[in-house]
């Protein structure tokens, strides 16, 4: 099923654009296009000699993304963002279980549905080149098994890869260039959702944004579009709304807007941290580290390095809740 | 306590006059620690080209002095990882000479210019806990790994367990020997949280200062390039002839500023 045979969702996308291009109050769609909702994932693993562990690596985790949306997810480094984007397509290793509900179009996200689905209706644009592979030239690879010689030179030339790039292999492009032809892999397929892991590291500025505007028309096209990043400067200019991860879970669901707007319109003190982080907002280090999946601690995962933190902070589950048009996972945000 | 930056900081081009004053540390250290004299990093003309490839470089020709931050910005493709790689000595250029005050790269033992990676889960040797990569550099106290925020429970993890963001502190205070002299920081925080990448710099950026040890750092991030650098170069292609001069970064902040 394509966007074109969807007129529903497509109207939907287009009625919210039609009153605010800006805006990331989603009017209700009947169901948005991809809804998550208590995700857990954990890992088993052998500690020493035959000793099991498990590491709960995302927890609790509820999200969802409308058709004509981008949503940026950024946040601490292997804080679980990949996780997530390999929870949705159904990629995680072997020894990770998960838990939580999924739906896609409304119905519920299956393994055998996420067969069926992934490179067909959800494209993924993954983190690391290692997904190429490296024996075979970069033009078969992007044309894979369902497309044509035309579609595959159509998307070398939207994504300004030259002719005789296709004639080469993986080891012989610049990490640039093969950003690029992951993003040709994805986008070859008429796909509703594109999940894009760290889609921009190694290009230059001009590139890396013109890669953004490429979502940004592909979710205009009436597609849903998840882009896992740490160049929130990137997302600025792009996304309807910013997912802020950490140790695992959402801290803070926010309109672009108010990350623009700065630490004061934003909600939980790691966001704004984050902010105050940016090279060119101060680039104040926030001390501390993030906790190991395998020794949370009880209560909010931040705590620790939170100036507001009082002893309520360590005890019980911190649930998310709305806040000023918002979502934050933080009893002190006001 | 300061440096004797006389008598290059005149000769060099695109230092800054303010260079003295950075190097002063922004807070006071209780033992002095030994400064290394201010060391001058040239490449002369150097051609370089893979087997049988047409150059990546031609006539490159750079000068840094240890007190400098050099940024080096480029689109992808143009040989920006490939100069890196001829400065820290893992490529041999077909002419021309890397120089470190007037000596050519050792081919043994420590090299005085360090290369930290843009991928540092491949930069680690994947069997080795962290603890014995860290010390294969030298020793490291406790205070230091705390300001570098490496987890002292991290040094008997294995690289697997660690993410991208991990690794790459281990990886930069391992390029901080003491006899580094340069370091060739290559899109080191790109796959970095704004937080991390702010921690990371602070530290590198401190040490730098401190101990009298230069950067080159290659990057894509303007803003990033604009607040850590004394100069910026921009590139399309470095194999045409270039001098990497630079113009000195207008909004540079001194780091003991950043603090506050």
């Amino acid at each position: 099923m394509t966007t074109h045979t969807h007129p529903h969702t497509h109207q939907h996308y287009l009625h919210i654009h039609e009153h605010d291009l800006a805006s990331t109050h989603h009017h209700p769609a009947t169901y948005p296009l991809l809804s998550i909702r208590d995700l857990s994932v954990r890992f088993t693993q052998y500690e020493r000699g035959l000793r099991q562990i498990t590491l709960e690596t995302v927890s609790s985790l509820s999200l969802s993304v409308d058709v004509g949306e981008v949503l940026a997810v950024v946040g601490a480094s292997g804080s679980g963002k990949s996780l997530l984007a390999q929870a949705i397509l159904g990629i995680l290793p072997a020894n990770a279980r998960i838990s939580g509900k999924m739906t896609f179009q409304g119905q519920e996200l299956t393994a055998q549905r996420q067969q069926q689905l992934r490179g067909r209706e959800i494209a993924f644009v993954p983190q690391s080149v290692d997904y190429l592979d490296p024996l075979m030239k970069v033009g078969r690879q992007v044309q894979g098994v369902r497309n044509s010689r035309q579609q595959q030179q159509a998307v070398f030339e939207r994504y300004g890869l030259a002719p005789f790039v296709a004639h080469l292999y993986p080891f012989q492009l610049s990490g640039g260039m093969l950003r690029r032809v992951l993003i040709a892999c994805a986008v070859i397929e008429d796909v509703s959702l594109i999940i894009a892991d760290e889609p921009t590291p190694g290009l230059s500025h001009a590139a890396a944004l013109e890669v953004m505007r490429h979502f940004r028309e592909l979710a205009d096209e009436g597609r849903a579009v998840l882009i896992i990043t740490h160049d929130i400067n990137l997302a600025f200019d792009v996304a309807d709304s910013i997912a802020v991860f950490y140790a695992g879970t959402i801290f803070e669901h926010a309109p672009m807007a108010d990350f623009i707007a700065g630490p004061d319109a934003l909600r939980h003190p790691y966001t704004k941290a984050l902010y105050r982080a940016l090279p060119k907002h101060g680039f104040k280090p926030h001390p501390g580290t993030q906790p190991y999946a395998g020794a949370l601690p009880a209560g909010c995962l931040y705590a620790k390095r939170c100036e507001w933190s009082t002893p309520e902070c360590e005890q019980g589950t911190i649930e998310m809740r709305a806040l000023r048009g918002g979502m934050v996972r933080c009893i002190h945000a006001l | 306590m300061r440096f004797n930056v006389q008598e290059n900081s005149g000769k060099s081009d695109g230092l800054c006059p303010e260079e003295s004053r950075r190097a002063e540390p922004f807070e006071p250290m209780r033992t002095p620690s030994p400064v290394a004299a201010t060391s001058i990093l040239k490449l002369v003309n150097i051609r370089f080209s893979y087997r049988g490839g047409d150059p990546i470089l031609r006539d490159v020709t750079l000068t840094v002095t240890s007190q400098e931050r050099v940024g080096i910005i480029g689109p992808s493709g143009c040989g920006k990882s490939t100069l890196a790689k001829v400065i820290t000595g893992f490529e041999m250029p077909q002419e021309g000479q890397v120089l470190v005050d007037g000596q050519v790269l050792p081919r043994r033992g420590f090299r005085p210019v360090q290369l930290i990676y843009q991928h540092p889960e491949l930069a680690v040797n994947p069997h080795w806990q962290l603890g014995k990569t860290l010390a294969e550099a030298g020793d490291f106290p406790q205070k230091m790994l705390n300001k570098m925020g490496i987890d002292p429970a991290w040094l008997s993890r294995w690289p697997n367990e660690l993410s991208g963001g991990e690794l790459q502190r281990f990886c930069v205070a391992r390029a901080l020997g003491a006899q580094t002299r340069f370091v060739v920081a290559d899109e080191i925080t790109t796959m970095l949280d704004v937080i991390t990448q702010a921690q990371l710099w602070e530290f590198l950026l401190d040490v730098c200062n401190r101990h009298n040890k230069g950067l080159i750092i290659i990057t894509h991030d303007h803003n990033l390039a604009r607040r850590i650098c004394t100069r910026i170069s921009h590139f399309d292609d470095l194999s045409s002839a270039t001098d990497i001069t630079g113009r000195n970064a207008t909004a540079h902040t001194p780091l003991h500023e950043l603090r506050e």
